[in-house]
């Protein structure tokens, strides 16, 4: 077998998050300007949630070493947890032993906090430290308390609802990509009378959807000889595309539309296409590359040597994808790998240095795009942190043990956010504690004043707060001191 | 296939027949009576069991993916057709534009067994024959001439793509 063939291969199905191969193998828009204006250069916002929830202690803390060396360096940023360099993650070695290896590359000479403004005292301070709930409150600027099903609602908008409202923008123009499906797609809407599912961004699961599974169900081959025969792929014909639309244009003519309450967002039927002929080019690829390619560089290295993804990385590298063929004004992600904690507290820090490196690489990927670099403000922040204390599952032999979240101590709570872009201050760390809003007790900053600073960027800060005061939610304040 | 709302407006027909006019309140035919007159999508689910049916004329399977290196052994992978699609499917928000691309995979596979175009000597017959397996009713008039003339001006448009368009139709993707 080809050694490229077999890592093809292996890599695109262990990374299409289906069960069975796992076991099996170990603008054209028409946007009004958003932007804040005054002065802004912001016209994009990119939201990194890290979700599953990560402490204060692993990462600004570097109580187990530096996992996030690319955003943060390897010297502890908050205090308590000393002042010289922390070191390499301390791994257990009994599980060094047994885990496959990652793919990291060098972390950067200058982290990514100095390009930028890190505050380090962010407060996650109402609401469930639970999943939806925390990246429901990254996705609205709003504390809430919705429950863990598909089909449910949050009452307040979505990010992605005030911008495509607010914007006349299109689907493509606001993304949300997930590392994990379920119930997660509940989040990309709300059940807002004024908003709802017309306003729904585009909303793309990779682990789920970029998988070379696809082409090969969809072929009926039941076997393939990888060293004599094509890989299978859903070929591309533009022109069968082009009158297949026409075709289908004069059927849907003479069909009521789509209901508002159907079960799924619809997009323009032009809006549509772009995102088939995106994810088209994937399919089509028969080297299986396109779907993660080895010099993302960033990954687990499988027994050939060969990179195989992480769901986060996989995110990351799709959300880069997205935003090189797309340049929409709002995509928000979510990663979820660090959520191992529950039960793998030594895959809880490795998960964190995938995070940080595949952070690093979409900004570089950023600075890097010339229509991107400019006009990009990025926030990174996790949903929530985790509990205080072990619980005791899968204890290893430095002591330590999973770590669940969702009891709202200080571990849950305590959090931070980098912020970076042509519009954010550089170079500085800040903890402010003097912070006042009527319901306001932390005296700090908090989840909701990063999504409020990046949707005031965006133009849309006003509108944000009127939705939240009205159904009785406390908005944000814009962090001032992050604004250069 | 979806009945649309019938409405009987018989000012209309009465304006030349007598005096007297009626009114009807509105009726609908096949439907339920709260029905509002939108499509409302098939899950997943019935998307994909459906486009079996229609299009390789069986339900999805189980099996094992057996992949080899030059003749020689190399793994099994199992599939579940219908479970792995809903799930890829289901990792999109409007499933629309993944599912139009699962279509044109199966189209274009060896189990489809459909005519090149140059051997499909009436293309009309062949238009209704689509029509009525995948939509379970006759083209109206307009449609088949429209079909037609694509069929006769534009050399993309072939059994592959009337295939792909019926399946991508609103109607064939609703209940």
């Amino acid at each position: 077998m080809s050694q490229n063939r077999r890592s093809f291969l292996r890599t695109g199905l262990a990374a299409a998050g289906f069960a069975a191969a796992s076991r099996a193998l170990s603008p054209l828009v028409k946007v009004k300007p958003a932007w804040g204006g005054g002065g802004m250069a912001t016209r994009r916002v990119v939201v990194v949630g890290i979700g599953g929830g990560l402490r204060l202690r692993e990462s600004l803390g570097m109580a187990e070493g530096a996992t996030m060396p690319n955003l943060f360096g390897a010297s502890p940023l908050v205090s308590g947890f000393g002042s010289g360099p922390a070191g390499a993650p301390r791994i257990a070695p009994e599980y060094a032993a047994m885990a496959r290896p990652l793919i990291l590359p060098t972390p950067r000479a200058t982290p990514l906090h100095t390009l930028g403004t890190l505050v380090t005292n962010l407060r996650y301070a109402d609401g469930p430290a639970g999943h939806l709930q925390g990246h429901g409150c990254l996705l609205s600027g709003a504390y809430n308390m919705i429950e863990n099903r598909a089909d449910a609602k949050l009452t307040t908008p979505t990010i992605f609802e005030i911008h495509r409202k607010g914007a006349n923008a299109p689907a493509t123009d606001a993304w949300y990509l997930s590392n994990p499906g379920g119930f997660y797609r509940a989040l990309l809407t709300s059940g807002h009378p004024l908003y709802g599912p017309r306003y729904a961004p585009t909303y793309l699961q990779p682990p789920g959807v970029m998988s070379p599974l696809v082409p090969i169900v969809a072929s009926g081959k039941r076997t393939l000889d990888v060293g004599t025969q094509a890989l299978p792929t859903i070929p591309r014909d533009a022109a069968q595309d082009a009158a297949v639309a026409r075709l289908t244009a004069v059927v849907d003519a003479n069909t009521p539309s789509w209901d508002r309450d159907d079960l799924f967002p619809h997009a323009a039927v032009d809006e549509a296409g772009q995102v088939q002929d995106h994810l088209a080019g994937f399919f089509a690829d028969s080297s299986y590359q396109s779907y993660f390619p080895d010099n993302f560089g960033i990954g687990m290295r499988a027994e050939d040597n060969s990179l195989d993804s992480t769901p986060d990385a996989l995110t990351v590298f799709h959300a880069e994808r997205v935003l090189d063929t797309f340049q929409p004004a709002l995509l928000a992600m979510t990663l979820l790998d660090v959520d191992t904690c529950h039960q793998d507290f030594n895959g809880y820090l490795r998960a964190q240095q995938i995070a940080d490196a595949a952070v690093n690489h979409l900004w570089n990927f950023i600075q890097n795009h010339p229509s991107l670099r400019d006009e990009t403000t990025l926030i990174v922040m996790p949903e929530h942190g985790r509990h205080l204390f072990f619980n005791g599952q899968n204890p290893d032999s430095l002591g330590r043990s999973g770590i669940d979240h969702g009891q709202g101590d200080d571990g849950d709570r305590n959090t931070w956010v980098l912020m970076l872009g042509p519009d954010i201050r550089a170079n500085q760390v800040i903890a402010p504690t003097s912070i006042t809003q009527t319901g306001r007790t932390s005296g700090r900053y908090e989840t909701i004043d990063a999504i409020m600073t990046g949707m005031t960027l965006l133009g849309h800060g006003q509108r944000l707060g009127d939705d939240l005061t009205a159904a009785s939610k406390r908005p944000g304040l814009v962090v001032q001191e992050v604004l250069a | 296939m979806r009945l649309l709302p019938i409405i009987i407006a018989s000012t209309a027909l009465a304006l030349g027949a007598c005096d007297t006019t009626y009114d009807f309140d509105q009726t609908t035919v096949g439907e339920d009576d709260n029905n509002t007159g939108t499509a409302r999508s098939k899950t997943s689910s019935q998307f994909v069991r459906g486009l079996f049916a229609d299009v390789l004329g069986r339900s999805p399977e189980r099996y094992d993916f057996v992949v080899t290196a030059n003749g020689q052994p190399g793994f099994n992978l199992p599939i579940d057709e219908e479970t792995f699609l809903v799930s890829t499917l289901d990792g999109m928000g409007d499933p629309a534009p993944l599912r139009a691309l699962i279509v044109k995979g199966i189209v274009e596979s060896e189990a489809v067994q459909l005519p090149a175009k140059a051997s499909v000597a009436d293309p009309r017959a062949f238009i209704r024959d689509q029509f009525r397996r995948l939509l379970g009713r006759e083209p109206n008039a307009y449609e088949l001439s429209a079909f037609v003339n694509q069929w006769t001006t534009d050399p993309a448009v072939g059994p592959k793509a009337i295939v792909r368009a019926l399946a991508g139709t609103r109607e064939y993707q609703s209940k």
